[in-house]
């Protein structure tokens, strides 16, 4: 049961990471792609980043670790269950409005580009 | 003394045949057009070579006329090198227009500050004045490139191979200047021939770095790619800062609901 509870847990966190790591990338190809990027939000963005990737690792290794006692079951599912309906419907509506830029990137591959 | 002399005037003349060479391949392979202010900067070089031999041999090393000759045509290739610089950096991040907007107002601003920095933390007396400001430009550089790649990693924008090299070329060229500046400092007489030494040295490791990266035409313009419309980023970007943040909110309450329960 226990390790059922973390593994979940490291699930969660996992999944966590990925959502944040799709709109960090997002976020860039838009920057990258716009003619005018507002200084406010870069700098918000990589202090948001350091943040989470810092708790995210902490978090990680101590679950990872067993030094941190898991929450239970029922409210770990409730957690997840809460938070991946309010992430699926802010990230569809994101993707909606951000299906301009992925077909433009979907061009030959922006990453790594080189002129030649 | 004498092996040593002979020793310094064989790397110099190998520097100086490399800085010819590097010229020459620069306009054989049309790169001159491509970066033309590297090639100014390689040809003041190869000047610069004439110049301190000539002036070496009609005054002598230790004269003061020498020393000043070589110290202004020193500014002159620093700043010919720091324009470089950013050629170099514009090459690689002005094809993204917002994001060269901000990145050349930050790569001046870190490179204002630590000239600032380097010219204040250092001595004031006159002798050093000229060292210091080297010094200060030379770690100007130096941050700027770092950042430059930190900007191009943070944003996976892609560096042509051979811009990436010379880049490291000047990256390294400057930060031995800064260490040898530095020692110089503190063991002026002592170190003096051994500083000249060294420094032709990093700098030869620096040519071959440069030749190496303009052994092929390099195309005129980069990857030119198409912008979005200016308000979709004025629209989007708060609003995938306000999900990044709720996905840490969203830690912090997991991170928080494990803390109690221990």
């Amino acid at each position: 049961m226990r390790r059922e509870r973390r593994r979940v847990a490291l699930a969660y966190l996992l999944a966590l990471r990925g959502d944040f790591d799709g709109l960090l990338g997002m976020a860039r190809v838009i920057a990258v792609l716009s003619p005018g990027v507002a200084a406010v939000q870069e700098f918000e963005r990589l202090r948001l980043t350091v943040n989470f990737l810092w708790r995210y690792r902490i978090i990680r290794m101590s679950v990872w670790a067993g030094y941190a006692p898991l929450p239970q079951m029922d409210g770990l599912s409730n957690l997840i269950s809460g938070f991946s309906v309010r992430l699926e419907a802010a990230m569809k509506e994101l993707g909606e409005r951000a299906a301009l830029v992925a077909e433009m990137v979907s061009s030959p591959d922006r990453r790594r580009i080189h002129p030649v | 003394m004498v092996g040593n002399f002979t020793f310094d005037r064989l790397l110099w003349s190998i520097t100086f045949l490399l800085n010819t060479e590097l010229v020459v391949l620069l306009v054989y392979r049309k790169n001159h057009r491509v970066f033309p202010f590297f090639f100014i900067y390689a040809l003041l070089n190869l000047f610069q070579g004439i110049v301190l031999f000539e002036s070496y041999r009609i005054w002598g090393f230790r004269s003061t006329v020498s020393m000043r000759v070589a110290w202004s045509v020193q500014g002159l290739v620093t700043f010919a090198r720091a324009v470089a610089v950013a050629e170099i950096c514009h090459r690689i991040l002005a094809k993204f227009r917002g994001i060269w907007g901000l990145a050349w107002r930050l790569l001046f601003a870190a490179a204002a500050f630590i000239s600032f920095y380097a010219w204040t933390v250092s001595r004031g007396s006159w002798p050093f004045a000229i060292l210091n400001l080297d010094r200060g430009l030379e770690l100007a550089m130096a941050t700027v490139i770092v950042l430059l790649f930190a900007f191009a990693r943070y944003y996976e924008v892609g560096v042509e191979p051979a811009v990436r090299t010379v880049a490291i070329g000047f990256f390294l060229y400057s930060c031995f200047r800064v260490l040898n500046d530095t020692i110089l400092e503190g063991w002026l007489h002592r170190y003096a021939t051994l500083w000249n030494l060294l420094g032709t040295l990093s700098f030869l490791a620096s040519m071959l770095l440069w030749s190496w990266a303009f052994r092929r035409t390099q195309p005129a313009t980069t990857f030119e790619t198409g912008l979005l419309p200016e308000d979709l980023y004025r629209t989007l970007a708060p609003e995938i800062n306000a999900r990044l943040r709720e996905l840490n909110e969203q830690l912090r309450h997991f991170g928080h609901a494990e803390g109690k329960r221990t």
